[in-house]
């Protein structure tokens, strides 16, 4: 018989507890954030459908690791979400469908008097957005689109905050050259984003 | 008069573009497609392998990055501590005359590899369910976790080449075997062994360092049955009690038609008794559900009121009550969808990359359900998931 070895277990009690409590956490993070995830998901892919399954899976993933929720779990869902999506997005096909719903999703908000400029800076966005590298991509959608500050932004991409906020000024900077060199007019945005000079980080 | 000219602000047009606000989304969801998408999630949970991007399953689970990393875990310690170790097969010399086991649990722990953990302050917490060939066994110390998995041998090609995805594969020995090691993050790491007998093991361990790993794996030892046996949780139903143990699980509760609990006590495995509630439980589920089917299939419109009315009551059947084990809650999810008649039967299918082949292991409502055939020990060949 070996000394250390202790063939006693906690009792059922606490198992039960604790297992309980994950299963309940995992209820009330996956009520709160799917749409998140789902939305996430589809600002990344071509298809309502392939976001459904990589919000599936992301979750499912979140089931088996409910013992591990952390309280702010948006960003550890966002950095699974990320992967599996990445995955996903790796054909060509869905790549060029993303694109064509993307151009799709920007001139449907537009009507009237409105649609000539907005058609324009669409087309000026698209290009523009197009001439930037994938991770130039990710680093803006993830402050402009999900609303992350930079130091959950970093967590996502898994590097430090200074490291993120680098790469966003970066990013946001050859953006803005190329939109400019695109021809894109500032207009007004119907939605206000995020300055992450002003976030936490 | 020159007008001062606007500048650009990229993150404004960014937002402008953005395809799916959240809160677009959010108000769009209905509460049924939240709920399917629930069920979904935890039934993808119970399936035995994820479609992971290649090379990167546990930034997948972790959430992290993986990033450039080598994985150095001075496995060259290792195989100096493997000299120190039980050397050669774990298989052989199971000692003892084992006088307080039964023949049927003998037999079992004779062919698993009886690794513990002997360093102090750990024990088993967990020790699910294991037969001949799989198995696995979870150590703690109360704030660590260290799982031992043993599988088939036939599998050992495929899970190194699964596992090579996680970070660049180092290889030493340990226990006499060539261990493989990989790095999940720098807090977690899994080394597997190669076949000895019909199977093979690997370990896991998110101890917070390399050091404290490499100090867990230092402690591991193979040992004697009657050791091996003595320290299993006193929850564990040996295979000699199976059959009464399910005999008082389902006791008082309300068997679907055509039921049969024989296949349930026959098992020749070592399970804990929260498992073996489980399996009982699912069971007797599914059991209510394929009646269900059967019944609106044939128009029976007063067997298929009985199945939605027993699952209804899964809540208060005595085994849930008893047990209280966690995925009972599950049965919720289908009695929901049964009493709307809106049960889930879409299939769930899987790429797994490493072969290229897709697996089917739908339709939903049994992975929600965890019915016969859905679990990783029930699918051949594939990869489990931690």
């Amino acid at each position: 018989m070996l000394g250390d070895i202790n063939p006693e277990m906690p009792s059922s009690g606490d198992r039960v507890r604790h297992s309980l409590d994950a299963e309940r956490r995992f209820e009330s993070c996956f009520r709160a954030h799917y749409a998140a995830v789902l939305a996430f998901a589809i600002r990344r892919l071509a298809d309502r459908s392939t976001a459904e399954d990589v919000a599936a899976e992301t979750f499912a993933v979140a089931w088996r690791r409910r013992g591990l929720i952390p309280d702010e779990p948006l960003p550890w869902l966002y950095g699974i979400a990320l992967r599996v999506a990445a995955n996903q997005r790796r054909s060509g096909e869905r790549r060029r469908r993303l694109d064509e719903r993307l151009e799709h999703e920007a001139s449907s908000r537009a009507s009237g008097p409105e649609l000539a400029e907005t058609l324009h800076r669409r087309d000026a966005f698209t290009r523009a957005f197009g001439a930037l590298a994938e991770p130039e991509r990710e680093v803006l959608r993830l402050v402009a689109w999900d609303g992350l500050d930079t130091r959950e932004a970093a967590a996502v991409l898994g590097c430090s905050a200074t490291a993120f906020r680098v790469r966003l000024h970066r990013a946001r900077r050859r953006l803005a050259k190329h939109l400019e060199a695109a021809g894109h007019s500032p207009g007004e945005s119907p939605t206000r984003a995020p300055d992450p000079a002003k976030e936490a980080g | 008069m020159s007008r001062k000219r606007r500048k650009i602000d990229p993150l404004a047009a960014m937002a402008a573009a953005n395809p799916a606000p959240t809160a677009e989304l959010a108000a769009s969801l209905a509460d049924a497609e939240l709920e399917r998408a629930m069920s979904r999630a935890v039934a993808l949970g119970r399936t035995p392998s994820q479609p992971v991007p290649v090379g990167d399953r546990a930034a997948l689970e972790t959430g992290t990055g993986r990033g450039p990393r080598r994985a150095a875990l001075g496995l060259a310690a290792v195989a100096v501590l493997a000299a120190l170790l039980v050397a050669g097969s774990w298989l052989r010399g199971g000692g003892g005359t084992h006088p307080e086991f039964a023949a049927a649990a003998v037999r079992v722990a004779e062919a698993n590899p009886r690794l513990l953990v002997t360093a102090a302050g750990w024990k088993i917490t967990r020790a699910d369910e294991f037969e001949i060939d799989s198995g696995e066994l979870t150590f703690s110390d109360g704030s660590h976790r260290f799982d031992v998995h043993w599988y088939p041998a036939r599998s050992y090609e495929q899970y190194l080449r699964d596992r090579a995805t996680v970070s660049d594969p180092e290889r030493g020995s340990l226990l006499g075997q060539t261990a493989t090691t990989v790095e999940y993050t720098p807090e977690e790491y899994a080394t597997m062994l190669s076949p000895q007998g019909s199977v093979f093991v690997e370990v896991r361990g998110q101890l917070g360092s390399r050091a404290a790993y490499v100090g867990i794996l230092d402690s591991l030892r193979a040992v004697d049955v009657d050791t091996w046996l003595a320290a299993m949780p006193a929850s564990t139903v040996r295979p000699e009690a199976r059959s009464e143990a399910v005999d008082q699980l389902v006791q008082g509760m309300p068997l679907p038609p055509g039921f049969d609990a024989g296949a349930l006590k026959s098992g020749a495995s070592i399970a804990d008794e929260s498992t073996l509630a489980v399996k009982v439980g699912n069971a007797i589920a599914c059991g209510w559900v394929e009646s269900w089917i059967a019944a609106r299939a044939a128009g029976d419109r007063a067997a298929a009121e009985r199945a939605v009315e027993a699952m209804a009551d899964s809540s208060d059947w005595p085994l849930v009550r008893k047990a209280e084990v966690p995925w009972f809650g599950n049965y919720e999810i289908v009695a929901r969808q049964l009493r709307v008649g809106k049960l889930d039967r879409s299939d769930l299918s899987y790429e797994v990359r490493a072969d290229g082949r897709t697996f089917v292991f739908g339709p939903a409502w049994r992975l929600t359900l965890g019915c016969e055939g859905t679990s990783r020990h029930e699918v051949d060949g594939l990869p489990a998931t931690p």
